[in-house]
């Protein structure tokens, strides 16, 4: 009788080796796998320019929009950036830095306090974001003033 | 701009940290007699602790600007420090002490996978430029300002009006960015950076594997290492993992290390190295303070435990905990320039919120939301739920000096995490998912050895263990009652193990074995074949052939194959009212089970190995075409054809009565299972009984290669039962397989280049050729392997085979005398 259990006994440490081998076992052969693949991605990208590897990431539409900002902004300007659900004025934000962002709000709250006569102080462009096609928008703070009032 | 740069600047800012800190290194005795690989892991961590954490305090204290000279000077300042060290103890360096070779090939295996997997990550970190959420909203957009303003208190955080999340987040990340491209005078490139965060991932690993080697030895320190490098989330995430650029890895690597060296045995100068780290840890993140307080309590705890070397210990945490203070220091003067804004004050929570209301709403959530997270395939592929097996199975292994400060730090580390989540404004459990990963991350490091260890003890185990999964190759001893009692519960457990593993490889199969088979052919038709088996063999077994199908046609059970001897283990099931559908599930499973039980008998027998039995069979039973036969039992099930092979190896070695009796007993099995691979087989046996015959010098030994022609004679007329009726109904029916057939079923060689879409990992893999038993594609290890063995393998040397002493006393043929002969043996 105390043979099984001594055998079962024996055989627990075995059992840790065990399901970490098989974890192994299975990830060996992906983990190599992706390793190659992105051997095979790297050798696609590694020419492209800092534009060409925006445009890989976001799409060209976004990287030429962020280019075009680029261009009017000065790199020390400050600019309005509209908030949107989803979070697109972070990655703006980012593309776009260093130039200083000032939060907005959302474009309706942006609207509202320009419309009463608020937001003087604001800087003179404001950069709506957005991650799908056409990309992120520069437009005159005091238009967004106008439009609200015209609406 | 030169499309190239990126990728020098990520190479080179890598090999700028890695001088700074091997200068490092060779100052700091407690690290400077380390392998050189592991100094690379520990110097990677302190060049970065050190250079932008140098640039950090000078902009703190002195408002020194950040350009490339203040970068440059501590990094070439401390290169040439440990290049004059060295100098002037070269000589003394040439004696430091060589790692024991135990696990040596282990350690070689998974350097290899692993540098294969780290240069992937490099590869891509510095060709795309995707970072992650986080990286973006945070720590590459303060580097950005950082950079154009040359300060560590840029217009932007300082302004409170500027629109910037966690303003007050540490800037050692962003500092060692900056300090990269300034170097490279490399533009604002994320490709450029992140190499940076990759080479944390080789240095993790590497750190974690010295250290555990040096508490669980090198083979355990190898397992656990690879584990880890292999984790998915550690390796492929790009919001958290390696292949982003978060902090959280470089937070696992530099806390993890500074605990290591806390928490282990360590002078003055391992406490220097730990509050280096534990310091870069406090200017990485804003849990780097909390948790370097956990590792110096852990240090302290160690003081407490370890009565020998009590005051050298106290000595190494007290100098740690002077570099932390420091650190903290500075952190509080810098976040003193910076208005908090958009982030989340938790120190202004604790004052407003109830915690005991908090936990009481949100602490039942947790332990959920945690095991989901902690066992989501797709983050992790299993690995703590086999870690966790590991920990349990190898707790013996943890009672060690070193367990209860790692188990300290964790604990306190995960308290902090649960005391955040309480406190947090966004509904807490609600975080778990992008916050319980990363804080596994920032754990891996003392996960790791924690695991090591626990491997340690399973691998120790081997002898009693490991005896009884091994044993002594051959079948002898399963011939005679008392052998076969001995080899009963080694032998069993080998085939458990290939039981678990099949039903892992085919799961969820397991939990639907009642009522599921993967398709509606065959499957339908061998479940009946194999329920007649049962019924005719106890009702008519003169007519088993004699099929109730087909009526009135004779010898129906001979349209295909019988599976006489795949039912057979079946009929006490079936007598206890088994299903058929049930009955073909449960030997659709043992097949692969008992091919890769066959396969490792035949790898034990063959080469003497345990690892190379265990790889021959996981290999044989899992090989990605297998899973395209799964609606075939008969080919499925060929865990016969090694283990004919293997007797046949014996018989060879030493051609006895008994011997003889098992050849015969193995072809008759093989053949009364699976008439396809009885005719498959014949030629190949054939040919290598002709081979070991010479092979073994046995080629004049007629009488002896008489008794096993007779054996096998014997066994073939006991099959003519089983194949007389093939031949009576092709002769009444006409049946015969036509060239074109035999064409159309057989592999073209572009075969060998589609894999089954049944498979996982393989199924976009070349085309699914018609008819779909043809895609062959063996997998990329067992293409892999064979030119690993031919890189890594070393040639046996002549004194290592024998152990010296006086020559062992002659042993008589039998199984026992093929242990430990070389490979091919």
């Amino acid at each position: 009788m105390t043979r099984p259990r001594s055998t079962a006994r024996r055989a627990i440490p075995a059992a840790g080796l065990l399901a970490i081998a098989a974890f192994l076992a299975w990830r060996v052969p992906v983990g190599l796998l992706a390793s190659v693949a992105r051997f095979v991605e790297a050798g696609r990208a590694v020419h492209d320019g800092p534009g060409e590897a925006l445009a890989r990431q976001r799409g060209p539409e976004y990287a030429a929009a962020v280019a075009g900002i680029r261009e009017r902004l000065p790199v020390d300007a400050t600019y309005v950036l509209v908030s949107v659900p989803g979070g697109a004025d972070m990655i703006v934000r980012f593309d776009l830095a260093p130039r200083r962002a000032v939060f907005g709000g959302s474009l309706r709250e942006l609207g509202a306090a320009l419309a009463s006569g608020g937001g003087r102080d604001l800087p003179a462009w404001t950069v709506l974001a957005d991650l799908e096609p056409p990309g992120p928008r520069l437009v005159a703070t005091r238009d967004l003033a106008a439009r609200r009032v015209e609406r | 701009m030169n499309p190239g740069a990126p990728l020098a600047a990520g190479l080179g800012g890598v090999l700028l940290f890695l001088a700074a800190g091997l200068g490092l290194v060779e100052l700091l005795p407690a690290l400077r007699a380390r392998p050189f690989a592991a100094r690379l892991g520990w110097a990677y961590l302190l060049g970065v602790a050190s250079v932008p954490g140098i640039v950090y305090v000078l902009g703190v204290a002195f408002d020194v600007r950040v350009r490339r000279g203040v970068v440059l000077a501590p990094a070439l300042v401390l290169a040439l420090a440990g290049l004059v060290a060295r100098a002037r103890r070269g000589a003394r360096l040439a004696n430091a002490p060589v790692p024991p070779p135990v696990g040596r090939r282990a350690a070689r295996v998974a350097g290899v996978i692993t540098a294969v997997l780290a240069a992937g990550l490099f590869a891509e970190a510095a060709t795309t430029r995707e970072m992650g959420w986080d990286a973006e909203m945070t720590w590459s957009v303060a580097a950005r300002w950082v950079r154009a303003d040359r300060s560590v208190t840029p217009r932007a955080l300082t302004d409170a009006g500027s629109y910037v999340n966690h303003p007050q987040y540490p800037l050692l990340l962003p500092l060692a960015q900056v300090a990269v491209l300034e170097t490279f005078d490399a533009p604002d490139d994320a490709r450029a950076i992140k190499p940076l965060y990759a080479a944390f991932y080789a240095a993790l690993l590497l750190v974690l594997f010295d250290v555990a080697r040096r508490h669980a030895g090198t083979a355990a320190a190898s397992l656990a290492t690879l584990a880890l490098a292999l984790a998915p989330y550690l390796l492929t995430e790009k919001s958290g993992g390696a292949s982003g650029a978060y902090s959280d890895v470089p937070l696992g690597a530099l806390w993890g290390a500074g605990l290591v060296l806390l928490a282990g045995r360590t002078t003055a100068s391992g406490g220097a190295a730990a509050g280096v780290l534990l310091a870069a840890a406090v200017l990485a993140k804003n849990e780097g303070l909390p948790f370097a307080a956990a590792a110096l309590a852990a240090g302290i705890l160690g003081v407490l435990l370890d009565q020998r070397e009590r005051r050298s210990r106290l000595r190494s945490v007290a100098v740690a905990a002077v570099f932390v203070l420091a650190a903290a220091a500075v952190l509080h003067a810098w976040k003193a320039r910076i208005p908090q804004r958009w982030d989340e004050d938790y120190a202004h929570r604790l004052g407003k919120v109830s915690l005991a209301a908090e936990a009481a709403s949100r602490l039942p959530l947790l332990p959920r939301a945690v095991a989901s997270e902690t066992s989501a395939w797709k983050h992790w592929d299993g690995l703590w739920i086999a870690a966790g097996i590991a920990l349990v199975a190898g707790a013996k292994g943890l009672r060690r000096r070193i367990v209860p400060p790692l188990a300290l730090a964790v604990g306190a580390s995960f308290a902090l995490y649960v005391a955040a989540l309480l406190l947090s404004t966004w509904g807490g459990v609600e975080q778990v998912p992008s916050t319980w990963n990363r804080l596994l991350l920032q754990m891996s490091v003392p996960l790791g050895l924690l695991l090591a260890l626990a491997l340690r003890e399973g691998l120790r185990s081997r002898g009693p263990a490991f005896a009884i999964l091994a044993g002594r190759p051959g079948v002898e001893p399963l011939l005679t009652l008392r052998g076969a009692r001995r080899a009963f519960p080694r032998e069993s457990l080998v085939f458990l193990a290939f039981l678990v593993l099949t039903c892992a490889a085919t799961w969820p199969w397991i939990a639907h074995l009642k009522d599921h088979c993967s398709d509606r052919g065959d499957p339908y038709f061998t479940s009946w074949v194999l329920w007649w088996d049962f019924h005719q063999t106890f009702h008519d077994p003169l007519h088993l052939f004699d099929g109730n199908i087909f009526f009135p046609c004779k010898y129906s059970l001979a349209f295909s194959e019988h599976d006489w001897g795949l039912a057979l283990p079946m009929f006490p099931l079936f007598a206890l009212g088994l299903r058929p559908l049930t009955a073909h599930g449960v030997l659709t499973l043992l097949g692969f089970a008992f091919s890769g039980y066959g396969a490792f008998r035949l790898g034990r027998t063959l080469t003497g190995s345990l690892p190379a039995a265990w790889v021959a069979g996981v290999f044989f039973a899992f090989v990605p075409y297998r899973f395209g036969q799964l609606p075939h039992l008969v080919y499925l099930s060929a865990g016969w054809i090694p283990i004919l092979l293997e007797a046949l190896v014996l018989f060879a070695r030493a051609r006895t009565p008994r011997r003889a009796a098992w050849l015969g007993v193995a072809f008759f099995l093989n053949g009364v299972s699976v008439i396809h691979w009885l005719v498959l087989t014949l030629i190949p046996l054939a040919l290598t009984a002709v081979v070991l015959a010479f092979r073994e010098r046995a080629e004049r030994d007629v009488r002896g290669w008489a008794r096993g022609a007779a054996a096998v004679l014997a066994a073939g007329i006991a099959l003519l039962p089983f194949l007389l009726p093939y031949r009576n109904a092709a002769l009444a029916y006409g049946f015969k397989r036509s060239a074109d057939e035999a064409l159309e079923f057989s592999a073209t060689p572009a075969d060998w280049l589609n894999a089954d879409p049944r498979s996982h990992v393989w199924r976009d893999f070349g085309a699914f050729p018609t008819p779909p038993e043809r895609p062959l594609f063996p997998g990329l290890l067992l293409l892999a392997l064979p030119l690993a063995a031919v890189l890594l393998s070393r040639p046996v040397r002549p004194e290592a085979q024998e152990p010296a002493g006086p020559a062992p006393p002659p042993r008589g043929p039998g199984p026992a005398r093929s242990r430990g002969c070389p490979p091919g043996r």
